[in-house]
């Protein structure tokens, strides 16, 4: 997707737009764990790239303010992230 | 992205965009996808807008999927709540987990989960049903050995007290009883 059609973003900080981006990704996903691999494809699919390191700080964040919850799954050994009930809020608008 | 009035590939139907997408990652090449097109009665398309096509389709595509995952699951649910017999909430939820995994991550489309899925119930359904007709087999097999030994022991008392015709009787009464077990095992 060609960023400069996208609405503008109310975010200068990039780090705060990336961690915009991955609640809007979170949040259609509901009460489901999206496994981390799954996240950074979707957040790759367009420019800017956001590298791995950032990603996981992004996410270590989100969770730190309660907006995510994480787990590895027993079975696959993925990370995988889901939003709380206070990410899910922080996430309507977008 | 694209203006779709530019790329006449992107203004199609969702269900012809989806053809092409798929004709595109089986390999087909510029030449074989505008052949395609005029089977289907479409305009050619050039190089250029079928490579913007593929990338901003398979773009929306991966969000879209992503976004209607979590529904998909929940209707994956609800088909198997609808079937015969009891199923923990747990094992649902972690159908629902797995199935949402599957199709976020792209690596099974939601319409064929919902296929193996419904095949999976069918052969359940199937599976239950042998076994409660077994179950009645066993019971009837019980049920007639039973009235067999009842009448065979009514019979017994009606007779005189003749030991040897008694033990008589009693060989008589086990080879009835295991021809009966040996018939009832082949019917089974």
């Amino acid at each position: 997707m060609n960023p400069t059609t996208e609405p503008e973003a109310p975010y200068t900080d990039p780090e705060a737009l990336l961690q915009a981006r991955v609640l809007k990704i979170l949040k259609p996903c509901l009460s489901y764990w999206l496994d981390e691999q799954t996240l950074y494809l979707t957040l790759n699919l367009s420019r800017p790239a956001v590298t791995r390191a950032r990603l996981e700080a992004a996410l270590r964040e989100l969770r730190d303010k309660a907006y995510l919850d994480f787990r590895v799954d027993p079975l696959s050994r993925l990370t995988e992230w889901r939003l709380t009930p206070s990410g899910h809020a922080l996430a309507q608008p977008l | 992205m694209s203006d779709s009035s530019s790329n006449p590939l992107l203004a199609l139907a969702q269900e012809q965009k989806e053809n092409i997408f798929i004709w595109l990652r089986e390999g087909s090449d510029h030449d074989a996808i505008n052949l395609r097109l005029q089977d289907a009665g479409l305009p050619s398309a050039t190089k250029n807008q079928i490579d913007v096509f593929f990338t901003e389709y398979a773009h929306e595509r991966w969000t879209r999927r992503i976004d209607r995952a979590a529904e998909e699951a929940d209707a994956l649910i609800a088909l198997v709540r609808r079937s015969p017999g009891q199923i923990p909430e747990a094992v649902l939820a972690a159908l629902g987990q797995e199935a949402f995994r599957q199709i976020a991550s792209g690596k099974v489309e939601s319409a064929d989960l919902a296929r193996y899925t419904s095949l999976f119930l069918r052969a359940r359904e199937q599976d239950r049903a042998e076994r409660a007709l077994d179950l009645q087999n066993e019971k009837l097999r019980l049920v007639r050995r039973n009235a067999t030994e009842k009448a065979l022991d009514a019979f017994a008392r009606e007779l005189p007290q003749n030991p040897a015709a008694l033990e008589a009787f009693q060989n008589l009464k086990n080879q009835l009883l295991d021809q009966t077990d040996h018939l009832e095992d082949e019917s089974l």
